[in-house]
């Protein structure tokens, strides 16, 4: 599902990957470790063509990096489940409405449909009460398990899940593992970067580690 | 339905999000309107007084004095086609009119036998109210035998016509800058909404949005815009119109609702154009390098 070949990224002068081969198939539970700084942003935003390489070639699926045009990116992305960093809620929306955007994009505009699954999918994460919260009025960490919902509605065939954790105590933290590991279980590829070795084996499938760019272990 | 609520709403949500940006757009917008509004009204007013005048276009067909009943009904057969009325003028007719006119006998009796010809007063049909047509139809029955002489006012057709012209060519000349400035007025003020939603974009784009999605509420919200100041535009014209009706009796009426409602879709298709030409580049992703 995924190939990486001879990829490397650079960001000014500085090397954030280098030349690294990495593999992910369809149907598979990866999660890559390192620490802070060692690439894995910058090798999920290769994964979600949101850059290209610097040289090497990236394949998601059909869609090979260079040969994808925008509009093609648009149509990858929708079968992505994408869960940033740095969370990217819409602040002027509420809780119900990102999510809700998130289906429109996608195609989905039966309100009845709509309503069904984000009501399931915010229940999964326990924030089925904080439907009409706007982003302001959520604690870090009811952002990340938002944005993991909105990651998860489209029924996504790849998760591409950033630090998800990053903002959760052990309790969500776990919850929310769980909560992408039902998603695998329903038939989605998960890649989820972490720099913490307990969420890494919590996901319970291949580790990847990285470090200073470099893929140590595939 | 649910699709074009979602834009509708996006839209409208974009202007209330940005509404200092949205109010400063409408009134440039509302000012460059009032130009093309203002004239609207004069431009209704001239063409009703040319309407008007136009009516009074005749062309008089004198005929000789030895002319037959059966020369007239030909001439009057031969003007059918072009003309609404043809009324006859006999000589007593015309002696009768001009004494009326002149409000007495005497002078009309000092001249002694009649010497006013019988006519034939033809008022033509619309489209042969310019200049060209009437003189070629003049020509045309002034070969006849029994005609003496055809009048129709030439010169006064002639700038008649020209002044409907110059109205014309004004008209269009104040569209097409009207037209420019608001083009480039709401380009801009979507543009800046542009800029103001970078990275609302950026995460729709990585949501998987194409480029209609992202355009189509911000074309919506030229036009939204555009809308709103033709309809303001308009409001203000027919305050002054209210304000002034029954002082100049140069303004008589406003345009009907036909023309009002051809201003405002003119003004929301430049608006489209506008906003169109301001997201163009939208949806093609800037990939970082």
């Amino acid at each position: 599902m995924i190939r990486f070949s001879g990829v490397s990224r650079r960001f000014a002068s500085t090397w954030a990957l280098r030349d690294v081969d990495w593999e992910v198939a369809a149907g598979e539970r990866v999660a890559v470790l390192g620490p802070s700084g060692c690439g894995k942003t910058t090798l999920l935003r290769l994964v979600t063509m949101e850059i290209p390489p610097t040289s090497g070639l990236v394949e998601v699926g059909d869609f090979v990096s260079g040969r994808t045009s925008s509009a093609r990116r648009a149509v990858l992305r929708r079968t992505l489940g994408i869960v940033f960093e740095d969370v990217r809620l819409l602040p002027d929306r509420s809780v119900f409405d990102n999510l809700a955007l998130a289906l429109n994009i996608r195609g989905v505009w039966d309100r009845k449909q709509i309503g069904m699954r984000i009501g399931e999918r915010l229940e999964e994460v326990g924030l089925r009460a904080r439907a009409g919260a706007f982003p302001g009025e959520l604690s870090a960490g009811e952002k990340g398990r938002v944005s993991v919902a909105r990651a998860l509605i489209g029924d996504p065939l790849l998760i591409v899940a950033d630090d998800p954790a990053r903002h959760l105590g052990p309790r969500h933290a776990t919850l929310l593992v769980d909560v992408l590991k039902r998603a695998h279980g329903r038939g989605a590829t998960l890649v989820l970067a972490t720099n913490d070795e307990a969420v890494a084996h919590a996901v319970g499938g291949r580790i990847t580690r990285l470090a200073e760019g470099r893929v140590v272990a595939a | 339905m649910q699709r074009v609520l979602y834009f509708l709403s996006e839209a409208g949500r974009g202007l209330w999000r940005h509404r200092s940006l949205t109010g400063t757009a409408l009134l440039a917008l509302v000012g460059a309107l009032l130009v093309p509004a203002a004239f609207l009204v004069v431009l209704v007013n001239s063409l009703h007084a040319v309407h008007t005048l136009g009516d009074r276009r005749e062309m008089i067909v004198f005929l000789r004095d030895g002319a037959t009943a059966a020369d007239r009904d030909s001439l009057a057969e031969r003007l059918a086609p072009v003309s609404r009325q043809v009324t006859y003028v006999s000589k007593q007719d015309a002696w009768d009119e001009m004494a009326r006119e002149l409000g007495g006998s005497e002078l009309l009796e000092a001249v002694g036998q009649n010497p006013l010809p019988a006519s034939l007063r033809v008022r033509l049909r619309p489209e042969y109210l310019h200049y060209e047509a009437m003189d070629s139809v003049a020509t045309a029955v002034a070969d006849a035998d029994a005609v003496e002489e055809v009048q129709f006012g030439g010169e006064w057709v002639r700038r008649l016509d020209r002044f409907v012209e110059t109205l014309r060519i004004a008209g269009f000349g104040i569209a097409a800058i009207i037209a420019l400035v608001m083009i480039f007025v709401v380009a801009n003020a979507i543009r800046l909404t542009v800029v103001a939603r970078r990275e609302l974009h950026r995460v729709m784009r990585l949501l998987g949005a194409g480029r209609f999605f992202l355009r189509v509420p911000l074309v919506l919200e030229g036009i939204l815009l555009s809308l709103l100041a033709a309809a303001g535009a308009l409001a203000l014209v027919y305050g002054l119109f209210l304000l002034l009706e029954g002082r100049l009796a140069v303004l008589p009426v406003f345009p009907p609702w036909r023309w009002l409602a051809a201003f405002v879709v003119a003004a929301a298709a430049l608006g489209a154009l506008g906003s169109a030409l301001a997201v163009s580049r939208i949806g093609h992703e800037e990939h970082k390098r």
